[in-house]
């Protein structure tokens, strides 16, 4: 008997210890199966408030890396009050990301504080963080178990901030991904603050697979638990590669 | 058949029949609720409700809630981090749809380049120069300086917006419980509406359970001194039992819930539902002493056909007076009408039936040589005295009354409204603690919500607003207006640097406030937005924060902000709590004057059609009159507030207090028309139905003494004023209408 309690726990840790190793792993595989280094696209983002109104922006996005710093950019195209608003996003690796915007109507371009990425990407239920890459090491990771969403068999990780900076940054305290064992592709994030009170949950569906192997995901969607509301961002025109150069990328263009 | 025969033959069926009222009775009372909440009594369809409904079915129903906290300096790092932990506590709870505080507020602000919108508190003040740092941004940031954090920084609050998920006792314990957990050297105070709510809801039923034992206890010795035995005591005091048994029971029966007011229902029964029974045990024992030798019976139906008629028109004038409060604006005040005037119905009833005929199944009492017109009683003394005076100075009794009136009615010019419902608890009690402080320190606890309906990005309409914000804040009793227009000049001073053209402004174009939106959509919260513009961008709404010490302080804000508005094609209406507990004001004072013009025009007509006189319907008023202006007179001089409570007092006094002149006139009419002059009829009935006057009056005013130990101030200043009004009606009839009956000799008492 005692043998077999003995195995069981050895067994169990070996187990866990394995989950903690591939966690980050499974989720640095789910981020190369979906980053491109160029691409531009054309979307639309709905808010629905509580009650089913909805509210409709259009963009414009370019993305290109260069080096280690992706550059973005996002531009509105309608409702024509705010169509030509632009956001320029240049998201390092190392640190925290850059970011600027441009009025059309005041012809001016303000810098962003990159303390914001907690706050709400254009007004919707999507944060900037949600928009850029996350930092791996500002979390610890381990798999927790598994779980079937969208009939896909997905692994469950645990992804906690590593401090409360990283947690003031990202809005949230802790978050589980389900990540398909097969594509690596996430499917599902819950997003929770440190007491445990569930925050939003992002759906993501409709993963294309493109030429270049990897996939994109056309819609996207971001319910806050809390309030009932929700926005989702459906792509309808996907373009591998971007002839844009660096220069474009540029705070000084903006407008031009 | 008569009366007095039927109580004698059919004793045992009425005895019967009362005890099965009073057994039925218990089984709806355990099915009572309270309600507290005074705004749910208000007609649905009052204007300030409408349009408060209107307002929140657009932006929310939230409910506001401040925790204040008091220290030396709230920058001190404890204090901040007990701050940030309970705000912490307070996001996580799903009660709450907003929490806003030191810990989470930000700044909005262009600086080098950039637009910062960053937490108040980055990092916590370490040393004394950080402190110093933290202080003067504060002071530059308009969204948390003497919002958040008072002038002098010796207050500061969290600002809660409860979702009403919760139940009030199951928020305020979350509330009270965070406040343990997270302990420290600073005071904290609550102010909230469901805090009031579940004190008032406390307070109610503490209340009954000390007020009604102690009002039966006081009743039952007050009638054991009277009558110096059981009998005398025991029948007028199952009349109140069963009377108080029967009112608990309509409460729910009528599909109705126990509100504050209800606490005074008991106690009037108390003080009413004796003094039918304290008639009959005086005119029994009056016949008893006079005629010993008569078997009970007689002596029985002889003093319920004497007493039955002035029993029922006394009787009958108090409920038409009570009846008065069925015109009432209020529903408690509705309710308490009809209740008490069908429980006063049923004591009466009892007692021209149960109370005979009892007495006539008792073995006969001893003769009470008290109760004799000749007796040396100490009160027959002071009676006879009175009436002595009266007749020897008939014309100065007048003149000292209408001295007294006068006096009195110096005060009107004082009376005063109450503003809100605060004073239901005392001046003392944390609730109204935190009210000053918030009134004193912060913007105010009264709000008024302005609804405007258009495209609010039109630069023409963001302009007006801007101008109304700054227009209403110059209102010396307002502390803070915020509006969609407050946040984009804000964000102009953020986008612009100084000296910029758009800087500190309102945009000049359409596309440059959409844009301004867009922008402080992303800056943060998404619904921070839409706690001034719909969802659609169809409304916006205007917050005015303010106080007011009365209801003239809320009509001048109210004035200044129409004046304003009025030609605004844009305006629509204003709403807000303070407009309801406003209109609640003025309800309690229409409320009262329809109430009192109604019993005061019912009891003249009944005294005219008793006394078959227009003259005695005009003299037999003049004592309600004289107590309803000298009691609001000294309201006046005093400082009472007329509030829901108080504004019950006039109408139920009169109710009560016309029967001590109607016993008056009886009696006189009685001497009178026997032969007897002015002047010795007047002595007459002093020492005779003066004394059962006195013991009435005074058994009353003790049944209401009781509520001078209510836990809510407005129900002691309503003992106060009902004893207060009760006295005067009992000096009028005894001491003003004998005068002047012996100066005009009226000819309505000469006929019988």
């Amino acid at each position: 008997m005692k043998t077999t309690l003995f195995y069981l726990l050895i067994s169990g840790m070996f187990t866990l210890s394995c989950y903690a190793q591939d966690a980050k792993s499974i989720i640095q595989k789910s981020i190369d199966a979906i980053e491109f280094d160029a691409f531009e696209m054309s979307s639309k983002l709905q808010i629905y408030d509580n009650k089913g109104n909805v509210r409709m922006r259009t963009l414009e996005t370019s993305t290109k890396k260069f080096g280690n710093t992706t550059k973005m950019m996002m531009k509105f195209t309608a409702p024509a009050d705010v169509s030509g608003t632009t956001i320029l996003i240049h998201d390092y690796s190392d640190k925290n990301a850059d970011m600027w915007i441009y009025m059309p109507a005041t012809r001016k371009s303000r810098r962003i504080a990159g303390r914001e990425r907690s706050s709400s990407f254009m007004g919707s239920e999507f944060s900037n963080s949600n928009m850029s890459t996350p930092n791996l090491d500002d979390f610890t990771h381990k798999v927790v178990g598994s779980a079937v969403v969208d009939g896909k068999q997905c692994y469950k990780i645990e992804s906690t901030c590593l401090n409360t900076n990283v947690e003031s940054e990202n809005g949230f305290y802790k978050q589980f991904s389900y990540m398909d064992k097969q594509t690596n592709l996430s499917y599902k994030v819950e997003y929770f603050d440190r007491k445990g009170k569930q925050l939003k949950t992002q759906t993501l569906s409709n993963y294309k697979k493109q030429p270049n192997g990897k996939y994109f995901c056309y819609t996207m969607e971001m319910k806050n638990e809390v309030s009932g509301r929700r926005s989702v961002i459906e792509t309808n025109k996907f373009q591998l590669g971007s002839a844009k150069s660096e220069n474009n990328f540029s705070p000084n263009v903006l407008g031009n | 058949m008569k009366i007095e025969e039927f109580v004698t033959k059919r004793a045992n069926i009425i005895i019967i029949i009362t005890i099965v009222i009073a057994a039925l009775c218990i089984y709806p009372i355990t099915q009572t609720t309270i309600n507290p909440d005074l705004e749910s009594y208000l007609p649905v369809t009052m204007s300030s409700r409408v349009n408060s409904d209107s307002i929140a079915q657009i932006f929310g129903e939230d409910e506001p809630l401040m925790v204040i906290f008091e220290t030396n300096d709230v920058l001190n790092p404890k204090t901040l981090e007990r701050i940030e932990l309970i705000t912490s506590e307070f996001e996580s709870s799903d009660a709450f749809s907003r929490v806003y505080s030191l810990a989470n507020a930000k700044s909005i602000k262009g600086e080098d380049g950039y637009l910062l919108v960053d937490p108040v508190i980055i990092d916590m003040p370490e040393t004394a120069e950080d402190i110093e740092v933290l202080r003067g941004e504060i002071v530059e940031n308009d969204l948390v300086y003497k919002l958040l954090v008072s002038e002098d920084f010796r207050y500061t609050m969290i600002l809660l917006k409860s979702n009403k998920t919760m139940e009030d006792a199951e928020l305020m314990a979350f509330i009270d419980e965070t406040l343990e957990q997270y302990q420290g050297s600073e005071r904290s105070t609550v102010f909230a509406m469901p805090y009031l709510r579940l004190e008032v809801n406390d307070k109610i039923a503490s209340d009954l359970f000390l007020l009604l034992p102690l009002g039966l206890l006081i009743m039952f010795l007050f009638l054991l001194i009277s009558f110096r035995e059981f009998r005398g005591v025991l029948l007028p005091f199952s009349i109140v039992i069963i009377s108080i048994l029967f009112s608990f029971a309509l409460i729910p029966t009528m599909g109705w819930e126990l509100s504050i007011i209800g606490v005074l229902i008991p106690i009037m029964m108390i003080a009413i539902a004796n003094n039918y029974g304290v008639h009959f045990i005086i005119k029994y024992h009056e016949f008893n002493t006079l005629q010993h030798e008569k078997p009970v019976k007689d002596i029985v139906k002889q003093t319920v056909a004497y007493l039955k008629r002035p029993v029922i028109l006394t009787g009958l004038t108090t409920i038409v007076g009570i009846l008065g409060l069925t015109t009432h604006i209020l529903l408690p005040a509705r309710q308490m009408g009809v209740i008490t005037a069908l429980s006063i119905g049923l004591a009466l009833t009892l007692s021209l039936f149960f109370i005979p005929a009892v007495l006539s199944k008792l073995k006969k009492s001893k003769a009470h040589y008290g109760f004799k017109p000749n007796s040396s009683s100490f009160m027959i003394k002071i009676l006879d005295a009175i009436g002595r005076f009266i007749v020897k100075h008939s014309k100065l009794t007048v003149v000292l009354f209408a001295i007294v009136l006068l006096v009195s009615a110096g005060g009107l010019s004082k009376f005063r409204i109450a503003a809100d419902s605060y004073d239901v608890l005392p001046a003392k009690h944390p609730f109204n603690v935190s009210a000053k402080i918030a009134d004193q320190h912060f913007g105010g606890t009264k709000m008024i919500q302005l609804l405007f309906k258009g495209d609010v990005k039109t630069p023409e309409m963001m302009q007006n607003l801007d101008f109304y914000e700054h227009k209403i804040v110059e209102n010396k009793n307002v502390g803070k207006v915020t509006s969609v227009a407050g946040i984009i000049r804000k964000m102009s001073t953020a986008l612009n640097d100084p000296g910029d053209e758009f800087y500190d402004k309102i945009p000049g174009t359409y596309e440059a406030i959409a844009q301004y939106m867009e922008l402080y959509s992303m800056s943060g919260d998404p619904e921070d937005l839409e706690e001034f513009i719909d969802f659609n961008f169809e409304y916006t709404v205007m917050t005015v924060q303010y106080h007011a010490d009365n209801i003239n302080d809320i009509n001048a804000v109210i004035q200044d902000i129409e004046l304003l508005v009025e030609k605004d094609p844009n305006y629509m209406f204003m709403g807000g709590f303070s407009l309801i507990d406003k209109e609640l004001s003025e309800a309690v004072m229409t409320g009262q004057n329809y109430s009192l013009l109604f019993a005061f025009v019912a009891i003249l007509i009944l005294l005219i059609i008793i006394y078959r006189s227009f003259y005695a319907g005009i003299m037999g008023s003049l004592p309600l009159l004289f107590a309803v202006i000298a009691t609001f007179g000294i309201m006046g001089w005093v400082g009472i507030e007329l509030n829901i409570v108080t504004a019950l007092m006039s109408s139920i006094s009169i109710g009560l207090g016309v029967d001590f002149t109607i016993h008056m006139f009886w009696r006189l009419k009685t001497e009178i028309s026997a032969g007897m002059s002015y002047e010795d009829a007047v002595k007459r009935s002093l020492q005779t139905i003066g004394q059962g006057i006195t013991i009435n009056a005074f058994s009353v005013m003790m049944g209401f003494s009781v509520l001078f130990f209510s836990g809510f101030p407005i129900i002691q200043s309503f003992a106060f004023l009902i004893i207060l009004s009760l006295f005067f009606c009992l000096t009028c009839a005894l001491i003003l209408m004998p005068a002047l009956c012996i100066i005009l000799k009226p000819r309505f008492l000469t006929k019988m």
